[in-house]
Order: structure tokens, then C-alpha cells, then sequence
């Protein structure tokens, strides 16, 4: 049943990672033609773009779909526990976000050719925000999952974003290390070393830090998912 | 309904929005205030309230969409739909009630920094911060407007809010895509500029606002699909992008190769054949970039050439010792009587020192050669100099190299440095004689405007050589060096001559103007202008504005610059008619060749990301556009 419903959730968000793929390949195309910056800064530029905007779509309707289109009724009839409801659309998401990057990614080395970089230098960057994108998304999910609406989803995404990012220039400026290793963007803008404080974060400390805060997250949008109930 | 309580409604249903928003503008503002004030300088914020501001162009869109759902959900709609009040009194209400709390919101952390910093005793706004500031605040009140106007059209907040922030970055991106050749010579320090795009910020907020009050009035609603919506916004972006690259990077690149070397000055012509500097031939037929070694009189020039007894070598070591040297200007290539020579001058100059002992950018020059080198097949290669240092300009207490050109015509070198002009016997192949010298009248640099003047220039004194080129040389001296860079006039004509017209191209601050020669006498060249076309919003974001090396070949005119290169008719009916534009920024354009069949070929250099601080060069082979 579990797989089923990881097979609805494809068949129905199909349409955002075509979308994703075609929009990130005609521009990838566009600007690898042009070279008007070097491949590495077009990179840096899509993938910026695509962290920011692949994780807005797929968060719009993910959860307040069910809500809007009043079919939530019929999710929770059938039998299966809410939280494999919850992982189903989760799982999906983030794997479907994270392939959007890799196929991103994939064509940039096609097209690039390694003319300019190493070979799967910018395959590796990409996935590095892919990553961060992913990230997004789990934080977004504790917000996001009683939504009831796109605007409500929007405004959970919006506000993730906005905080976490107020949160790394805090921590930046500050120099506060154990904030920086927990927050997404430092793995895409910041090589984890704080060059001036006592506090030399790796790369490692900063990713086990944020798997375990996903991790955290996540159960608790599991938790919030399943007590749904009272707002229908 | 009372028109009060009308207000007090909107606002009551904004309160916690309006709380919201004023915490997210004002995070970043009270966050440096605190930085500082722990940092001993006291509390205020001088730089964070630009974030803030940046982020309430996107919340007045939030506030909009609120104040319009908040009585636009179906179980509000008919509510206020049936109660005595007039729709379009209600929206209008609706929409300057928002519009005061979005300044609201806009302004708060401004006057925080403001006030802040003036108490602090700080120094609060810098030049332009002021515009920038006030370019923020009305591009939030026009996402506002853009944002209302939608959501009474589409009834759904989260789509309205992104066709709102969509039509308001397009608003700001459309100058810079669509081609409109604005005039930046008329404009210099921009307040035209900003003054249209105040009147374009006005102009869509007043259009949503009547848009706004009539589909309210008369209940227009657009159903949209989410899917759909994404679709048409991505089409349009793209379709922007196209038309974004029609602009610029349009010249096709045919094909690109990587070489040993580029430099200025790098690639050559002789005999029929193309040259990159002393490593070998450059082949490009068929649209593919071949390089072979030198395997004749080139490659024993190479291999032959002998170090340290090199005149080069030896005129470093033995008179101008402690100097810096310079290749002044490219070097020239000819063959006569089936032996090639090569033409170049070499300067010697010492950096000028302040007061200080620091070096300035200024260059002392002290001695000016030019080398003649014969590349003969039957023997080693001979070297023949001719000392030219007499003929430095004296500038303020130094020399200069002033003006500069060179051009040959047989086996006369007809030499114009600073204000004088030299001519050089070259039939003897064992040595270089002046033959004749002169004094020249220079003229001072003007601006060009489009006007029926006609202005007049001197006629350079040269005897034994055709009118017409006596014109287009005077004109390369004159004209060509209107902007101080001596090396533009060395090798390259600004000159086109066409259906006996003699035309030129000047190459100004803001513009390149098309001159035509009218008239001439025994001293003067007269000319009018004819056509100005200024350089557009695109190439002078992108572009390197008014640096550009500039020449005219077969009626097409080629400006470029360390990143650029632009290619323009200049035979058109229309003046002066823009064909290709090809940039790339973080590679420098090393040296430019138009080959005979109109393709282009340019020496590249850029930093190798594999290995930073090597260089890496490239030759590309451009397409005639």
C-alpha cells in the first residue's frame, strides 16, 4: 500500500518535476550557449535559482493540495497509517527535488563539456545545493502541513527561507559556530570554517549537525501531520 | 457606511499582518543597532535598513493580497457585496488603506537608520543612497498596487502575490532586454534615466489602481491553474532570455581551440596566411581552427635567432639599463620582393614617482626605437634600428610618446609621433634613414554632436603618396587618438572609403559618430557628421564603455574591448547599424583579426579555474554577422 501511495504522489507531481527539469534545461542551454560568465559562475547562478524556487513549487501544494481540493477526507479513509501518508508525499518531494538537481546537473556536464572546470565539478555543486534545497523543504514541513491553502504554503516557504537565512547572517556576523553548522545555506555559501573565532567548524561537524536536525524536524511535521484531524 | 469605520475595518483585519511584516523589515535593522551598540559604537544602524527595505517590496505584495482576501473569500464576498456600501467607494478605501500601511511598512526601517544614526552622530546616507532608497520605497508601493490589482482579478493569494512580484521585476528588467537605444550621451549622470523610471512606477501604479477598481466593479475573475500559470510565467521568462541574447552574445562562434599564447598584438597576416605571434600558422578554413608550427622562414627565425646579441637584448643590457621597456604598438608585417619584414617599435620609459617616492601610472619615456627585421629564406634573419628618441614630445618636464601613427606606403614609413612626422627610406635593407621630417599642426580633442558644423582638421604633410591616402592617414592621426590611446592609430584605420565617399568612424565618451568628408585643400581635410549612435542601457551595463579599440574594415566597424567586441555597419542608409555583439565577462580579449571572408578570429585569455593563477589561452573563431 505504501508503494501505491508513493505511485499516486508520482502520477500527480510528475507535472512539477517536468516542469522543473524543462524550465532548469532550457536555461542551463541558454546561458552554457551565451557564456557571457564563465560555466562555473552559470552554475552558481542556476543552481542559486533552483534552490529557491524548486522547493516553492513542490511546497504550494504538496500538503494544502489534499486540503483545497477536499480530498484529505478520502486520504485518511483509506487504510494506512497518516504518518506513511506523510512519509509518502515527504519521501516523494525530497527525492523528486533532489532528482531535479541531478538531471540539472547531469546536462550542465553534457553541455559543458569540462571545457572550462574539472569533469563533475559542476555536477557536484548542483547536487551541494540540491542538498540545501532538499533541506528547505524538510524545514518547511512542520509549517507547511496542516496548511490549508497555497498562500499558507507559500508563507510557511517564504518564512523558512527568510529565517534561516536571518538566522546564517546572524551567525556569520557573530561568529556563532554550533548556529552556522545547523543552518542549510552554510553548505552551499560557506566552506564551514569560521576563520577568526575558536570555533572551526568542518564540513563534517555541519553535516551531521544538519542530518540530525532534519531529522528532528522532520518527525515533528510527521508528528503534526497526524494531528491534522481537528482543523477538518 | 461610514467612510471611518470603513478604514478602521481594513485596518483591524490587517493588524496581525501589519505586526508581521513590521518584525520581518525590522529584524535585520535592530540586529545591526545591537551588533554595534555591544560593539562599543553605540546604537544605530547605518547599512541593514537597505535589507529591510529590499524585503518590503516583497511584503507590501503579502499586505495587498491580504487586504483583498481578506473580503474576497467567498464567505466574505457576498457579506460586503450586500451591505450598503458603494464597490468602487470600498475598493478605493480598500486600496489607499493598504497603500499607507505598505509606505508604512516601506519607511519604517529607513527612519529607524535615520533616526539612529542621527543621533549617534553617525553619517547616515552617502551619495547615491538616497536615490537607491527611494527607488526601493516606490518599487514596493508598485508590487503593491501590481499585487492588488491581480488578486482582484485571480481571487487566489499565493498566485496573485507571484504574478504581482513577476510584473514588477519585469517592469525593472524591460529596459535592459527590449531594444531601446536610449541616448546615454544626453544623459551623463543618469537623473533621466530615473526620472523614467519614476514615471514608469507611477504610470503602473495608477493603471492597477483603475484596473483594480473597474474589475471589482464589474466582478471580472479569472479562474486560474496552478500548473498552467507556472507554464506561462517560465514561457515568458525564457522568451525574455531570447530576446536577452538577441541583444547580446550573438555572434556565433564557429569554432574554439586552445593555443600556447595570446597577447596583444599576437595575430598577423602575411602573405594570404594568418600568424599567431612566433608559434605558428593559424588555419581556418572550413570554419575550424588548425595550428601548425612554423616549417619555413618563420620557424628558422625562431629557432635562429640569437639570444643575447638580440638587438632587443642589446639595447636593453648596454644604454637603458634600469628602464622598463614597452612593445609600443603592433607590430607590421610586408613582404617586398618576396622577402618578409617586420616592422616594430620599442619605447624605454621609468614609471613617474610623487612627492612620496610612490609610482604614479605616468610613464617618463626615454628612448624610442624602431626595428626592422628581415626574414630572409637564404640566410639568418637581419636587424636593422633606427633611434628615434629626438623626436619625444616634451610634456611638463617629461617625455612623452604624444600621438602616435605609422602606415607604409612602398618603401616609404611615414611616422607621426607626438608633433612631428618622420620619413623613413626603407629600400636599403642594411639600414633605415629618415628622409624628410616635419612639424604637425595638432588639433585638440572635441565632443561630437549631431549638428550640420562643418568641422576642419590638418592634412598631414606628406609628400609622394595619393590624396586618398594622404586623407585617411591625417584622419587616423587626428581623429583616431581623439580619446589619449596612442595605439589605436599605430596599425588601425577608423577610415572607410566607399562609392568615393570617405567616411569615418569617431569613437567618443557615450557614442561613435559617422563623419563624412566633404571637402579638401592643400592643408585642410573638411568633414560634417553625419550619424551618432550612442551606446544602449545593455552595452553600457555590459559593456567597457568608453575604452574601446576601434578600426574599419570592408564598411563594417569593430570596437573592442577587454571583454567585449561589437561590430556595426557603417554603410547603411541608417547611419550607423549595430550587427553583432559578442562579450564574456572574465576573459580578456587579447587581440582582434578580421580575416578576408568577414569571420573574426580572437586571441582569449583567461584564468584556468583548474588551476588558479595560470593563465590558459584560446583562439575562437567567430562568424561574420
Amino acid at each position: 500500500m505504501f508503494i501505491k501511495l508513493i505511485w499516486k504522489e508520482w502520477c500527480e507531481n510528475l507535472w512539477k518535476l517536468l516542469f522543473c527539469t524543462a524550465v532548469s534545461g532550457a536555461f542551463i542551454s541558454l546561458l552554457f550557449k551565451m557564456r557571457i560568465i564563465p560555466d562555473e559562475g552559470n552554475c552558481l547562478l542556476i543552481s542559486t535559482i533552483q534552490m529557491f524556487v524548486v522547493p516553492v513549487v513542490y511546497s504550494l501544494d504538496i500538503f494544502s493540495g489534499e486540503m483545497s481540493n477536499r480530498t484529505i477526507h478520502l486520504l485518511f479513509k483509506i487504510p494506512v497509517s497518516r504518518p506513511k501518508i506523510f512519509l509518502s508525499k515527504f519521501i516523494l518531494s525530497a527525492l523528486s527535488i533532489f532528482l531535479v538537481f541531478l538531471l540539472s546537473g547531469i546536462l550542465m556536464e553534457l553541455v559543458s563539456g569540462g571545457r572550462e572546470v574539472w569533469t563533475f565539478y559542476l555536477l557536484k555543486k548542483n547536487l551541494m545545493y540540491g542538498c540545501t534545497a532538499v533541506m528547505l523543504f524538510v524545514w518547511f514541513s512542520p509549517f507547511g502541513c496542516q496548511s490549508r491553502s497555497e498562500a499558507g504554503s507559500l508563507a510557511a516557504m517564504f518564512g523558512v527561507m527568510i529565517g534561516l537565512a536571518i538566522i546564517y547572517m546572524w551567525a556569520k556576523i557573530s561568529e556563532v559556530g554550533w548556529a552556522l553548522a545547523a543552518v542549510p545555506f552554510s553548505m552551499v555559501w560557506d566552506d564551514g570554517i569560521l576563520p577568526q573565532n575558536a570555533f572551526r567548524v568542518s564540513i563534517l561537524w555541519i553535516a551531521l549537525s544538519q542530518v540530525a536536525a532534519l531529522f528532528v524536524v522532520a518527525s515533528i511535521a510527521c508528528f503534526r501531520y497526524t494531528r491534522i484531524r481537528r482543523y477538518l | 457606511m461610514k467612510i471611518t469605520n470603513i478604514i478602521h475595518q481594513q485596518i483591524a483585519q490587517l493588524k496581525w499582518h501589519i505586526l508581521a511584516c513590521f518584525g520581518l523589515v525590522m529584524v535585520l535593522p535592530l540586529e545591526n543597532a545591537f551588533v554595534n551598540f555591544f560593539d562599543g559604537d553605540g546604537f544605530y544602524d547605518d547599512r541593514m535598513f537597505y535589507a529591510g527595505m529590499l524585503i518590503s517590496i516583497f511584503l507590501s505584495g503579502l499586505i495587498a493580497s491580504s487586504n483583498i482576501q481578506a473580503d474576497f473569500k467567498q464567505t466574505r464576498y457576498t457579506f460586503w457585496r450586500s451591505k450598503p456600501v458603494n464597490a468602487t467607494l470600498f475598493i478605493i478605501l480598500k486600496f489607499f488603506t493598504g497603500l499607507s500601511i505598505a509606505i508604512f511598512i516601506v519607511a519604517c526601517p529607513f527612519l529607524f537608520g535615520l533616526v539612529t544614526t542621527l543621533i549617534q552622530g553617525e553619517e547616515f546616507l552617502k551619495n547615491d543612497s538616497v536615490i537607491m532608497s527611494i527607488i526601493f520605497a516606490t518599487l514596493a508601493l508598485l508590487a503593491y498596487a501590481f499585487c492588488f490589482a491581480s488578486n482582484i482579478l485571480v481571487r487566489k493569494t499565493a498566485r496573485s502575490w507571484l504574478i504581482g512580484i513577476t510584473l514588477t521585476c519585469l517592469t525593472l528588467l524591460l529596459p535592459f532586454i527590449l531594444p531601446f537605444n536610449y541616448s546615454l550621451s544626453s544623459d551623463r549622470n543618469g537623473f533621466f534615466f530615473i526620472k523614467c523610471l519614476f514615471a514608469v512606477i507611477a504610470g503602473g501604479m495608477v493603471f492597477s489602481f483603475v484596473f483594480a477598481v473597474l474589475a471589482a466593479g464589474r466582478n471580472w475573475h479569472l479562474k486560474t491553474n496552478l500548473k498552467g500559470l507556472l507554464w506561462v510565467g517560465a514561457a515568458l521568462l525564457i522568451s525574455l532570455m531570447l530576446l536577452f541574447s538577441t541583444q547580446v552574445a550573438n555572434i556565433r562562434v564557429l569554432d574554439e581551440k586552445e593555443s600556447q599564447f595570446a597577447s596583444t598584438d599576437c595575430l598577423s597576416a602575411v602573405d594570404g596566411r594568418v600568424m599567431l605571434a612566433d608559434y605558428g600558422y593559424v588555419d581556418v578554413t572550413g570554419g575550424k581552427i588548425n595550428l601548425q608550427p612554423f616549417d619555413d622562414r618563420f620557424f628558422k627565425y625562431i629557432k635562429t635567432r640569437p639570444k643575447g646579441k638580440d638587438a632587443d637584448e642589446y639595447i636593453k643590457a648596454s644604454d637603458n639599463k634600469g628602464f622598463s621597456w614597452a612593445w609600443a604598438f603592433r607590430r607590421v608585417f610586408y613582404m617586398l620582393d618576396g622577402e618578409i619584414f617586420q616592422l616594430k617599435m620599442m619605447a624605454y620609459y621609468e614609471p613617474e614617482k610623487r612627492a612620496d617616492g610612490k609610482e604614479t601610472r605616468s610613464r617618463n619615456y626615454k628612448k624610442l626605437f624602431l626595428l626592422r627585421r628581415r626574414l630572409a629564406d637564404d640566410g639568418p634573419y637581419a636587424l636593422t634600428v633606427l633611434d628615434l628618441s629626438d623626436f619625444l614630445q616634451s610634456h611638463g618636464g617629461s617625455l612623452s610618446l604624444g600621438r602616435v601613427l605609422m602606415r607604409r606606403f612602398d618603401n616609404k614609413l611615414v611616422l607621426c609621433i607626438g608633433d612631428k612626422l618622420v620619413e623613413v627610406d626603407l629600400s636599403m635593407s642594411n639600414k633605415l634613414e629618415i628622409s624628410n621630417k616635419h612639424d604637425l599642426v595638432t588639433t585638440r580633442g572635441w565632443i561630437f554632436a549631431k549638428d550640420n558644423k562643418e568641422y576642419r582638421i590638418p592634412l598631414l604633410p606628406v609628400e609622394g603618396i595619393g590624396p586618398v591616402e594622404r586623407i585617411k592617414s591625417s584622419i587616423d592621426y587626428h581623429i583616431a587618438n581623439i580619446l589619449g590611446d596612442s595605439q589605436r592609430s599605430f596599425n588601425y584605420s577608423c577610415v572607410d572609403i566607399h562609392n568615393d565617399k570617405i567616411a569615418f568612424i569617431v569613437h567618443g565618451e557615450d557614442n561613435f559618430t559617422r563623419c563624412e568628408v566633404t571637402r579638401w585643400d592643400d592643408k585642410s581635410i573638411y568633414f560634417k557628421i553625419t550619424a551618432v549612435r550612442d551606446f544602449t542601457i545593455l552595452e553600457n551595463t555590459f559593456g567597457s564603455n568608453w575604452w574601446y579599440h576601434t578600426f574599419v574594415k570592408d564598411g563594417r566597424f569593430y570596437a573592442w574591448s577587454k571583454h567585449d567586441l561589437l561590430v556595426f555597419d557603417i554603410r547603411s542608409s541608417g547611419g550607423i547599424r549595430k550587427l553583432g555583439h559578442f562579450i564574456r565577462a572574465q576573459t580578456e580579449i587579447e587581440d582582434v583579426l578580421v580575416l578576408d571572408d568577414g569571420n573574426i578570429l580572437l586571441a582569449l585569455e583567461h584564468e584556468k579555474i583548474k588551476n588558479m593563477g595560470d593563465m590558459e589561452h584560446t583562439l575562437a573563431l567567430l562568424k561574420k554577422p
